[in-house]
């Protein structure tokens, strides 16, 4: 489950290292989206974005099994702050 | 003598006095700090209101996690407490892009750097990154 959610992503244009994935104990996939892409999106718009590609490629019962999938920047999951900010 | 009294319901266990929180002492956490976190916010203390609104949601999350682990990890690391195992015991398939949302903002607006600097640097970070919605101007 967890490479064809994986791969689903692929197909919309993330690439592997964007993309991090774990499968809990009850077999459902969850993670992270880390990409430019969703600089100037909503966090709201991120998840429709993501969610439709999903509804796209998977069927019905394999989108059950997602628990949840977050979608950042790189700059939002950066620890750091930002110099002469 | 300064006697320390143990915060509620907190059960230290043996020499190395180690602390062993329940789901449901992280819940009482998350009501005072979100509570706290209010009171800052009203005041345009910013910083504080960030640290303490974020701490309220890590407390949220590790009440879920504790049950799943029983173990304790005291780094503050949201990115360590929003993967799937903690998310699916509390989210149903009707509110996970909800959810996942509010988490997202959640994650970007919470960095364990943001407690050691000023509002006036603060405010400056959350332009740039576009997260400045609803932020008081001070007079």
């Amino acid at each position: 489950m967890e490479e064809t959610v994986r791969a689903a992503l692929v197909a919309a244009g993330f690439t592997t290292d964007q993309i991090q994935l774990e499968v809990t104990q009850r077999g459902n996939v969850g993670g992270f989206v880390i990409s430019p892409r969703f600089a100037g999106q909503s966090q709201v718009e991120r998840q429709e974005a993501l969610w439709a590609i999903l509804s796209h490629e998977l069927t019905a019962d394999q989108l059950q099994h997602i628990v949840s999938i977050l979608t950042m920047t790189p700059d939002e999951v950066d620890d750091d702050v930002r110099a002469g900010a | 003598m300064l006697r320390v009294r143990p915060f509620c319901r907190n059960q230290f266990q043996g020499k190395g006095r180690k602390v062993k929180l329940s789901s449901d002492d992280y819940i009482d956490g998350a009501g005072e700090r979100i509570g706290a976190a209010s009171a800052m916010y009203a005041q345009c203390r910013f910083v504080d209101a960030i640290y303490l609104a974020g701490v309220a949601v890590e407390c949220v999350l590790r009440a879920f996690a504790t049950e799943e682990t029983n173990e304790f990890d005291a780094r503050h690391d949201l990115s360590r407490l929003v993967k799937a195992p903690t998310i699916e015991r509390f989210v149903g398939e009707k509110k996970r892009q909800v959810i996942s949302a509010s988490l997202g903002e959640v994650w970007a607006r919470w960095k364990n750097n943001y407690r050691y600097i000023g509002d006036t640097r603060l405010r400056g970070e959350l332009r740039q990154l576009q997260l400045d919605r609803g932020i008081k101007v001070m007079r």
